[in-house]
């Protein structure tokens, strides 16, 4: 037990301190604070314009979808181990290898949770109404939907593994984590096509329960939704553990763990 | 002069061949832009005055900007990065050209996201597109492609004269959108940014756009935007030229291109 603990912890610390291309100030303050703030500012611009919904639909809504940060740092720190020389060290290590998969992702969801407490900061600048908010439970979404949209993360790693191309897929998902997690769009006015791929992706309830806690519903009220993305969330982890398990088998019995 | 046109014709050409297989690139003409496209059909359609061609040209210069952006931003970086910038400048054929010709490949790509742009809101959303004044949005999109280019040339030895700020360059690409009035009008906007947006060509290539495609009058004649744009494109290309200058005097005098 105090062995996998250590594991889990050393692994968090070492693929955060390692494996994290943007852990220098410069890319640190631009890519991970800065941008995601300037996103969020635009397509509140952007509500604010279209006049669909009240501001704070749209500053609640933005402010928590930075927790696709997460996902993009954690895929890329998973799915580029190939190019950075470190995938064979796993795939040989005897360590429990959901202990190290999941390990990958600790450091990017607490890292994460704090760029989304900055933005929802630079939201109450441009206006956020949180007066009523009841903020526990808001900080139980926020903590839920970093480590959701990790988990997603942690599968996309796995799945750049296949496609070749991590920055792409992440990039992917941040897009479509915008348009179709309620964030700026509300899920009523989607196409009914559209309403089970929402339903499957992580931030789509956690960012509805931010909604109805940021207006001071109560908590009791929310925990469905939040316990729901944390099995959403859960589930989008194992599957890149068996993705992850899968290509590793495939690349041991064929040779190709550099090129599968 | 001949010699300079077949400098840039064979630079866009190679470039063109390059762009089309990058992912990064075809993620930033067509993915972005189709996802912010049809983002912005569901946020603004509800408005009484909506415009569906004010979200065609404004998804349509999102992914050109995006492109500029990063290509602007990267094109010298790569030529190092794959060790071919040592030929380049040791080449009698000036810098300014042969990047220029590349990039020209790139903005000649990026126009593609105008057909994306009509596409999603023509086809995916049944909304009917008319321009207002067809040969001035040709004209208009023709000198809005060459001032954006000018503005990747400015970028461009930035890229790597200033790596700090070249860092930032990723948090440029929504305050641009914003800034230019793309997709809101920048009234929308503190009154203090409004001198930033004047001075930037992307606002006057917006502006023109926008204008020739609705049909709006705006505070100037279309003559008088053709003419500020026009002019604001050939600032940004004259500042570039000590720029491009300064990189070549690393290369040859100071000898430190590649270690800054």
């Amino acid at each position: 037990m105090i062995a996998s603990a250590r594991l889990l912890v050393v692994s968090s610390i070492f693929t955060y301190r390692a494996l994290f291309s943007w852990l220098n100030p410069a890319s640190y303050v631009a890519e991970k604070m800065l941008f995601p703030v300037v996103q969020m500012t635009f397509f509140a611009l952007l509500g604010k314009y279209g006049a669909a919904q009240p501001l704070d639909f749209y500053l609640v809504g933005n402010a928590l979808l930075v927790a696709y940060q997460a996902t993009f740092t954690v895929a890329n720190a998973v799915g580029d181990e190939r190019w950075q020389g470190t995938l064979q060290y796993v795939v040989a290590s005897p360590a429990n290898r959901a202990i190290v998969f999941f390990g990958r992702g600790v450091g990017h969801a607490l890292d994460g949770t704090l760029t989304i407490v900055v933005a929802f900061l630079i939201a109450l600048l441009y206006g956020l109404d949180l007066s009523h908010a009841n903020v526990a439970g808001l900080a139980a979404a926020i903590f839920v939907a970093s480590f959701s949209a990790t988990a997603f993360g942690l599968f996309l790693g796995a799945a750049a593994y296949l496609v070749l191309d991590a920055n792409f897929l992440a990039n992917l998902a941040m897009f479509v984590l915008l348009l179709l997690t309620g964030t700026n769009v509300p899920l009523s006015d989607l196409p009914p096509f559209l309403s089970p791929v929402s339903q499957i992706l992580p931030l789509t309830r956690s960012v509805a329960a931010a909604r109805m806690l940021a207006t001071g519903g109560a908590f009791a009220d929310a925990i469905p939704l939040i316990a729901q993305d944390v099995v959403i969330g859960a589930l989008w982890g194992v599957a890149g553990l068996v993705l992850f398990g899968w290509l590793e088998v495939q690349a041991r019995r064929r040779g190709t763990l550099e090129g599968f | 002069m001949t010699h300079a046109l077949r400098v840039l014709r064979t630079g866009a050409l190679l470039e063109a061949r390059n762009v089309i297989t990058s992912n990064f690139m075809l993620f930033c003409v067509f993915v972005q832009p189709f996802f912010i496209g049809v983002t912005v059909m569901f946020m603004l359609r509800h408005r009484p005055d909506f415009d569906p061609v004010y979200v065609v040209v404004g998804t349509a210069l999102s992914g050109i900007w995006s492109a500029v952006l990063f290509e602007g931003n990267w094109i010298i970086g790569g030529e190092r990065r794959v060790g071919t910038l040592e030929l380049l400048v040791a080449s009698p054929t000036p810098l300014l050209l042969a990047i220029g010709g590349r990039l020209a490949g790139s903005m000649g790509f990026s126009v593609s996201s105008v057909a994306l742009a009509y596409v999603i809101v023509a086809w995916l959303f049944g909304a009917p597109i008319r321009l207002a004044d067809a040969p001035g949005f040709a004209l208009s999109t023709l000198l809005a492609v060459f001032a954006l280019w000018c503005t990747g040339m400015l970028l461009a030895p930035l890229g790597v004269l200033a790596r700090t700020i070249s860092r930032f360059v990723v948090i440029l690409e929504y305050p641009v959108y914003a800034l230019s009035g793309f997709l809101f009008p920048i009234l929308l906007l503190p009154g203090w940014t409004n001198p930033i947006s004047l001075a930037l060509p992307p606002f006057w290539a917006a502006q023109a756009m926008h204008m020739t495609s609705s049909g709006e009058a705006w505070a100037l004649p279309l003559a008088a935007v053709w003419a500020i744009l026009l002019g604001t494109g050939l600032t940004a290309l004259l500042i570039s030229v000590p720029l491009f200058s300064a990189v070549l005097r690393r290369a040859r005098v100071a000898g430190t291109l590649s270690l800054t």
